[in-house]
C-alpha cells in the first residue's frame, strides 16, 4: 500500500523485463537475449 | 553491452532509497549480449577496474560482485585474485535507483535528456533504454569510444533531426 506521506519517487525492483521500447534502437535491442552482471565499485 | 542501471542491493532493508539506503550497497547492473561479450570478459574488466586489495568501510560504497546464478558465482570465485577483499554475494533484490541517478552524464545535455524522458518518464524505463545508455556513455563519460560505430548507430536512435545533427556536431 502506498504511503500517503511519502513524497519521494516510488522505486521499483529489477524484473528481468525491458520496459523501454519506444525508440527504434530500443525496440530492436529489447529482443536480444541477455544476461545481467551486477557490481558495487565504491 | 546493452543497458545499464544503477540501484541498491545486497541488504535486507525493505524499499531502500538514496536517502534511506539502510544496509544496501550502491550498485551497477549491466545487461549484456553473451554472444558478443562473455561474463568472463566482464570479470576481467571488473577486477582490473577497482582496488580489490581492500574494501570500503561502509556497506553503501563497498566493492562487491553480486552474482545472479551458480555459473556467475563459480566464475567469480575462480577469477578472484588471491587475497582480494571484494565481497562476492547473491544479488537478491535489486532496487532501481531514482531517475536523477540514471544516465547521470546526460544531465549536461538538457534537451537530449528531456527528449529521452518524454519517451521514458520513469526511472526504470530510462534505465532500460539502450539509447539512453549509449548516449550517456558516448557523450558523457569522456572515455575512448568507437565514434564510427556510434555515428553508424545514431540514425536508429530515433532522435529528432535537429538533435541528431547537433549530436553529430559534438563528436566532430
Amino acid at each position: 500500500m502506498k504511503n500517503p506521506f511519502r513524497t519521494e519517487e516510488m522505486l521499483v525492483v529489477e524484473d528481468g523485463q525491458v520496459s523501454a521500447k519506444s525508440l527504434p534502437y530500443d525496440q530492436r535491442t529489447a529482443e536480444i537475449a541477455f544476461e545481467t552482471a551486477t557490481f558495487g565499485i565504491g | 553491452m546493452l543497458r545499464t542501471r544503477v540501484g541498491y542491493c545486497g541488504g535486507e532493508k525493505r524499499e531502500p532509497t538514496y536517502r534511506s539506503i539502510g544496509d544496501h550497497t550502491e550498485a551497477l547492473s549491466i545487461d549484456f549480449d553473451p554472444t558478443v561479450l562473455s561474463f568472463g570478459d566482464i570479470l576481467e574488466i571488473f577486477w582490473q577496474g577497482h582496488d580489490f586489495s581492500r574494501n570500503h568501510g561502509s556497506r553503501q560504497y563497498r566493492n562487491a560482485l553480486f552474482f545472479r546464478n551458480d555459473e556467475q558465482q563459480e566464475a567469480t570465485e575462480a577469477s578472484k585474485p588471491a587475497g582480494a577483499a571484494t565481497d562476492i554475494e547473491p544479488v537478491g533484490e535489486f532496487t532501481i535507483a531514482e531517475g536523477y541517478h540514471q544516465k547521470y552524464y546526460l544531465t549536461r545535455y538538457r534537451e537530449i535528456r528531456a527528449f529521452l524522458e518524454s519517451h521514458y518518464p520513469t526511472a526504470k524505463e530510462l534505465a532500460d533504454s539502450a539509447v539512453a545508455t549509449r548516449l550517456n556513455a558516448y557523450l558523457g563519460s569522456g572515455m575512448d569510444r568507437d565514434w564510427g560505430r556510434f555515428l553508424d548507430e545514431l540514425p536508429e536512435y530515433g532522435l529528432p533531426e535537429e538533435m541528431e545533427v547537433e549530436v553529430r556536431g559534438m563528436v566532430g
